[in-house]
């Protein structure tokens, strides 16, 4: 299963432009579905901190008949060291997405993004020079705690520069991370930066990822972010979740058990009877 | 002396406008249709045209050697220019096989994947299936083709272009005498 994590969308919902955007997002997920992928994240990229009056602006497009996990998620671009940006779970406004990135643009920030912010991603601009250098120590942070950096191919598509900035970027973060926690993702504005996920596992060998590996980045560590989400947004301390009865599908009722199923075939079996004995 | 290895690519081009698996309705359309299945749960998004660019093998591979030369320079042109042949490229479908050296496998497909353009008309090339027989390329190639002829024919029938129709269906034959006249 494929999954492409960073599908960005930016107008608000009821603005000029939000009908245009709309008519090009469904081209992009169209695409994606056509070109075998089966999860996609909507990005909505906020620079500095985030207000309190902050409303998720990402709408899920109703699909029947498709399977295509779709999870809206926001990428905080920081680049001040005081400022305090209120990244935890706590916080009602961050916690109404499912998947948090950040972007840090100096090294102080990167340092405390690898080391305590409690997001799933960290997304490095790749197609411009790294403002600094990645370090093992403190990349070697970020892996421990399960958290994933982001390699975006649709700028290396749109121009050449940007093609071998991000060639040169992603060698030394593979350098640094040994290949390990890295995961592609397209930052397509256009259907047609879209590329199939077969191609850039291709692209990502040339990167210098061995094959198995580069298919991970775009299937299993893409799941793992996914989970990693998961479990920070909806779990309490990442070891119980509660769910209602009512949400399992017809596949995941033995998870009830037999005690459970013989109770409710006795409630249906008192109700029978007392149906009975009210209508003679 | 050890036997010269090959790869065949089955690579499929995408434009904007390239039919996929539904049939995308005009928005005028939708009311009169709406009860049939085949509905683009995407909506419009603009790929009802069945006028597609005629591309024909040499400027597909002048833009692959472009790219090859943009990308890799000209080490890397010079190392795929000899066993770099389009063996088969249909334009009904716009899915076509080539031959490369199985070393430079990753050079062709990286060089294919930056392609954004034919004859100024965007695209994407999709890798579909890459073999070391032609054999196989040619059964995925019939069951590519067959695939994406059936959602045109799908889509010529929506749009009650009855010309088109009857059209598509020899396309198909033509395709699939030609696949199977490849040489082995």
């Amino acid at each position: 299963m494929f999954y492409d994590l960073n599908l960005p969308v930016s107008a608000t919902p009821g603005s000029a432009q939000a009908a245009q955007e709309q008519l090009e997002t469904r081209k992009r997920v169209e695409l994606l579905n056509h070109l075998g992928y089966q999860a996609v994240a909507y990005n909505h990229e906020v620079t500095g901190k985030i207000g309190n009056n902050h409303i998720n602006p990402i709408t899920k497009l109703n699909l029947p008949g498709i399977n295509l996990k779709q999870y809206s998620r926001l990428t905080l671009v920081v680049d001040d060291v005081s400022q305090n940006y209120g990244l935890n779970t706590g916080n009602p406004t961050i916690s109404s997405y499912d998947i948090i990135a950040v972007q840090p643009t100096n090294e102080k920030l990167f340092q405390a993004a690898c080391g305590t912010f409690e997001v799933d991603i960290i997304s490095l601009d790749m197609s411009a020079r790294l403002p600094f250098y990645l370090k093992h120590s403190t990349v070697g942070l970020a892996i421990e705690r399960g958290i994933y950096f982001e390699l975006c191919y649709s700028a290396a598509i749109r121009d050449a520069s940007a093609r071998r900035n991000l060639i040169s970027n992603a060698q030394s973060l593979i350098r640094v991370t040994r290949g390990k926690n890295i995961i592609l993702s397209s930052q397509a504005m256009r259907a047609m930066e879209l590329r199939g996920p077969y191609d850039i596992v291709n692209f990502g060998t040339l990167l210098g990822l061995n094959q198995a590996t580069a298919k991970d980045c775009l299937s299993s560590h893409c799941r793992a972010v996914a989970m990693h989400a998961e479990t920070r947004r909806n779990t309490t301390r990442a070891v119980i979740s509660v769910a209602p009865v009512s949400s399992l599908t017809e596949t995941e009722t033995w998870k009830l058990g037999n005690k459970r199923k013989i109770q409710v075939s006795k409630d249906t079996a008192q109700k029978k009877k007392s149906k009975e004995s009210s209508s003679s | 002396m050890v036997r010269f290895k090959n790869r065949y690519l089955l690579f499929e081009v995408v434009y904007a406008n390239t039919p996929l698996r539904w049939a995308s309705i005009p928005a005028s359309n939708t009311l009169e249709l709406s009860s049939t299945a085949d509905q683009n749960p995407f909506g419009d998004t603009g790929r009802n045209n069945c006028q597609l660019p005629q591309i024909s093998n040499k400027d597909l591979m002048v833009a692959l050697k472009d790219s090859i030369a943009g990308n890799f320079g000209d080490y890397g042109a010079g190392l795929t220019q000899r066993p770099l042949t389009l063996k088969y490229f249909s334009p009904h479908t716009n899915i076509g096989i080539l031959r490369i050296s199985r070393e430079e496998l990753h050079i062709v497909w990286g060089a294919l994947t930056f392609i954004t353009q034919l004859k100024g008309n965007p695209c994407i090339f999709r890798v579909l299936h890459t073999s070391g027989t032609i054999r196989h390329c040619q059964s995925r190639t019939i069951a590519y083709d067959r695939d994406r002829i059936m959602a045109l024919r799908n889509q010529a029938q929506l749009l009650k272009d009855d010309q088109a129709f009857t059209q598509l269906g020899l396309a198909l034959k033509d395709s699939l005498d030609e696949v199977n006249a490849l040489e082995l």
